[in-house]
């Protein structure tokens, strides 16, 4: 009977690890559905690659993205050790609200707000130096223009147990050449504010901290007529935000989903070139079957290469939005108060559009008066958000 | 290559084991091992591939010469080309970096890249032409003999030293059998589970205690980190010990142990002669015998044994961190056999382990801290009393905090315990049957965290 085990176990293992590898090779897998990408494929074998350790490495990145039940264990791992970290963090951050506790690379601070690491502005400055003389090249070639920018404050800007701002919106809007009547900031000073503004698994603000900033815009634009909220809704009750999906516990940290409904005025989308009904799913209505399915992104709209709004407002001027996804929230809501309203997301302006992105043509060709640059900490310090035609 | 990686375990094992059971003969069985490890060593060092067979071919030569003169001569050139090239490519960045440092006039040494393993390859040649030479092994003719002695897959990079007389009769001549291939491949997944589970689990903690705040991580937070260095060493370096015997048994071979519990040792000479088995018996037969040993004037020996333990010490890394390892045990060891030994055995073996638990302990700060600075600092939190804020623990790294439930279960399993039920249950083919399925299960634990976990380097790997 030994003899027969042993021989099972030889034959079965040495079966089993070169029926992995087969399926691996054969029958590979395109989607890694668990980390939402796309899944390394096998590598092909070349001296080069192998004299400089790149075949290897993409080998055994391919292994783990490929070999069979590769996702659902990694899922396992981890809702099993993110069970456990909460269980544990979820005590001590409720007994101890005013300090950082490390979620993998994330903190949760306040009894279940997860949250970035601040950002001291000594690790930037060479960056948002380097933003705000792209800026104001631009500024100068541009005078016939409005420019107005708006800096949006987050956790990355504000140590939440001592309260230590890190200085970096003063910084960049002090370097910008316009009158300070054209700047403005979204500021957050507290945890409280914090808390009050943001999602608790998301980075971005919740339907309080992007009506806020919109009134704080539309007052920056010189725009009276403001949109008031006609109600408060629920949406759905199992948003896990980014920061949650980051750390690999999404069904740990859920959140109901409130928004702001708004009587928007009628106007004409197009999202890339198509028309479109709707950007975002803001006037739609959500049943149980949306639960866990609403997110920021899918309520309020994507991060869209161009997405104009037309509403036949003449006379009310046109509007150019460069910024990035905390717009998504504002679009519809400023774009009400504009004929026409463009807005740019530079990140993905060139694959959706297919050719690079001309501030000096594009404003040019749309007879652009007024022109936003809206963002956070990432948007006036990296590369992506530069605009390429400045001197 | 390392044996905790996906590659290995999902193709290059597979693979090799597959072409081995096709292969017909000896010859071609031998070929199959030679060209795998030459694969295996290339896949992380391709370019020092060349200097793995120029140790081998010097190696080799030196064999001829030696049994062809009996000469000393023939030896001691054999043994000072290898010194060298060992010197050369592990020590050289060394010495000239601390002779910078005392004439900063001298210009910069270009870096030298360790090649892996090449401690562990150089003692393997030196053992054969030492042992030849002493007329204990005959010569190899068969370059490819050697060089699969010299390069076999499982001790290429971090061990055990496998001395050529412990493998001779095999490379030749073997028998392999389903019962030795299967007891290789629980081994192996014992040490595969004692790598990635326990060891690769630890890590965080002396990694996160020892880069934190002063003001957060105190003297218990040190002892802490201390403690489970201690275990992460002993299941890293022991679990790659486990994997090569493992998969030295799936092709026949028979190495010998190289950990036997050494933590439930009760003085600092049991605990060498518990751990690293193959490192201390190297250096007590091929330099501490041969200095004289101990049949020597009293201060001779002394000397004798500073030198055996500051090169013991020197071999683990190129660094005066292992000297002052090294020479730390050399001091604890004489201080057991010329003042302590009579007073330990009268005490209780509870005291005589605390005892050599504690020094041990002490002993891997020493290792760790390659920086004096730090290693100051490491041995006066752990000796003058500061406050740790253990909330401040908590909170300082998740990672810490996911490695804590480890420690226990490490500490239990550095003790035999299990060994005896382990060792019952395999008598009946159900305990075998469930031995099999708690193999299974702690392979597949091991693959989920190599598919999800991205800390993984091998600590012995520098050696």
């Amino acid at each position: 009977m030994k003899k027969h085990l042993d021989r099972a176990v030889v034959l079965g293992v040495l079966a089993a690890m070169l029926l992995a590898l087969a399926l691996s090779v054969l029958r590979p897998k395109d989607i890694n559905y668990y980390e939402n990408r796309t899944a390394n494929q096998m590598p092909e074998l070349s001296l080069s690659a192998w004299m400089h350790g790149e075949y290897q490495d993409a080998l055994e990145a391919a292994l783990t993205d490929q070999v069979p039940a590769a996702q659902g264990l990694n899922r396992t791992y981890h809702q099993t050790t993110n069970r456990y970290l909460r269980s544990v963090l979820k005590r001590f951050s409720a007994r101890y609200p005013n300090r950082y506790f490390h979620f993998h690379d994330m903190l949760l601070f306040g009894d279940d707000y997860i949250t970035f690491f601040p950002t001291w502005l000594e690790e930037r400055k060479s960056d948002l130096d380097a933003k705000a003389e792209n800026y104001n090249a631009v500024f100068a070639q541009h005078p016939e223009l409005n420019f107005y920018v708006y800096y949006i404050e987050k956790d990355t800007d504000i140590e939440l147990d001592t309260g230590l701002k890190t200085g970096a919106s003063d910084y960049i809007l002090n370097a910008l050449d316009l009158p300070e009547a054209r700047k403005g900031c979204f500021r957050v000073d507290s945890f409280e504010e914090y808390s009050q503004w943001f999602f608790r698994t998301d980075h971005h603000w919740n339907y309080a901290g992007s009506y806020r900033a919109y009134t704080q815009v539309m007052q920056l634009l010189g725009k009276d007529a403001v949109l008031a909220p006609q109600s408060l809704d629920f949406i759905a009750d199992g948003m896990t935000g980014s920061k949650a999906k980051v750390t690999g516990s999404d069904e740990l940290f859920v959140e109901p989903f409130y928004a702001y409904r708004y009587d928007f005025p009628p106007m004409e989308i197009t999202i890339n070139g198509s028309p479109a009904a709707d950007y975002g799913r803001q006037s739609d209505t959500f049943t149980e079957a949306d639960y866990g399915q609403v997110n920021y992104g899918s309520f309020y709209g994507g991060d869209d290469g161009e997405i104009c709004f037309h509403t036949g407002n003449a006379g009310a001027g046109n509007l150019l939005v460069i910024g990035e996804s905390y717009d998504n929230a504002l679009l519809k809501l400023i774009a009400s108060s504009y004929e026409n309203t463009y807005s740019i997301d530079l990140r993905n302006y060139e694959r959706e559009i297919g050719v690079p992105f001309s501030f000096s043509d594009y404003v040019a060709a749309h007879g652009i008066t007024d022109v936003l640059l809206i963002g956070s900490m990432a948007y006036f310090t990296l590369e992506d958000f530069r605009l390429e035609d400045a001197a | 290559m390392i044996f905790s990686s996906l590659t290995f375990l999902y193709a290059f094992l597979p693979i090799t084991a597959l072409l081995y059971l096709l292969s017909r003969n000896r010859t071609w069985r031998n070929g199959v091992l030679l060209i795998a490890s030459l694969v295996f060593y290339a896949w992380g060092e391709p370019k020092l591939l060349l200097l793995l067979l120029l140790a081998a071919l010097e190696g080799y030569l030196g064999g001829l010469a030696i049994e062809k003169t009996h000469s000393r001569k023939a030896l001691i050139v054999t043994v000072v080309l290898l010194v060298a090239n060992l010197a050369v490519f592990k020590y050289l960045n060394f010495f000239c970096d601390n002779l910078k440092a005392l004439i900063p006039a001298l210009g910069n040494v270009p870096a030298i890249a360790l090649p892996i393993g090449i401690s562990f390859y150089t003692f393997q040649i030196l053992s054969y032409d030492i042992d030849l030479y002493r007329g204990k092994v005959g010569v190899q003719r068969n370059f490819f003999s050697l060089l699969l002695y010299v390069s076999f897959f499982p001790q290429l990079i971090a061990g055990p030293i496998v001395r050529y007389e412990t493998v001779e009769h095999e490379i030749r001549e073997r028998n392999e059998n389903f019962s030795d291939a299967a007891a290789g491949i629980r081994r192996f997944i014992l040490g595969l589970a004692k790598k990635v589970l326990l060891a690769n689990g630890l890590a965080a903690i002396p990694e996160v205690v020892y880069a934190g705040k002063p003001e957060i991580f105190g003297t218990g937070a040190f002892w802490l980190a201390a403690l489970s260095y201690s275990l992460q060493l002993y299941f890293d370096f022991s679990g790659y010990s486990d994997m090569a015997i493992g998969l030295g048994r799936m092709f026949g071979f028979h190495f010998l142990e190289n950990f036997d519990y050494p933590y439930i040792s009760r003085s600092v000479t049991e605990f060498w002669r518990r751990w690293h088995i193959s490192l201390s018996s190297w250096f007590r037969d091929y330099v501490y015998i041969p200095l004289g040993g101990n049949r020597v004037k009293k201060s001779r020996w002394v000397l004798n044994i500073l030198v055996v333990w500051a090169l013991t010490g020197f071999w683990h890394g190129a660094q005066w961190n292992f000297i002052l390892w090294g020479l730390y045990y050399a001091l604890l060891l004489l201080l057991e056999k010329l003042v302590l030994g009579k007073l330990l055995k009268k005490l209780p073996s509870v005291i005589r382990w605390a005892y050599t638990f504690f020094l041990v302990v002490v002993g891997w700060v020493l290792f760790y801290h390659t920086d004096f600075g730090n290693l100051g600092t490491a041995i006066r939190t752990l000796f003058v009393y500061q406050k740790t804020d253990w909330v401040g623990v908590i909170a300082a790294s998740s990672d810490l905090l996911q490695a804590l439930p480890i420690l226990p279960v490490a500490l239990l399993c550095s003790f035999p315990v299990f060994r005896k039920p382990i060792q019952k249950l395999g008598e009946s083919t159900v305990g075998e049957l469930a031995l099999d399925i708690l193999c299974a299960a702690l392979l597949v634990l091991c693959i989920m965290c190599l598919i999800s976990a991205s800390y993984n380097p091998f600590i012995y790997f520098r050696f």
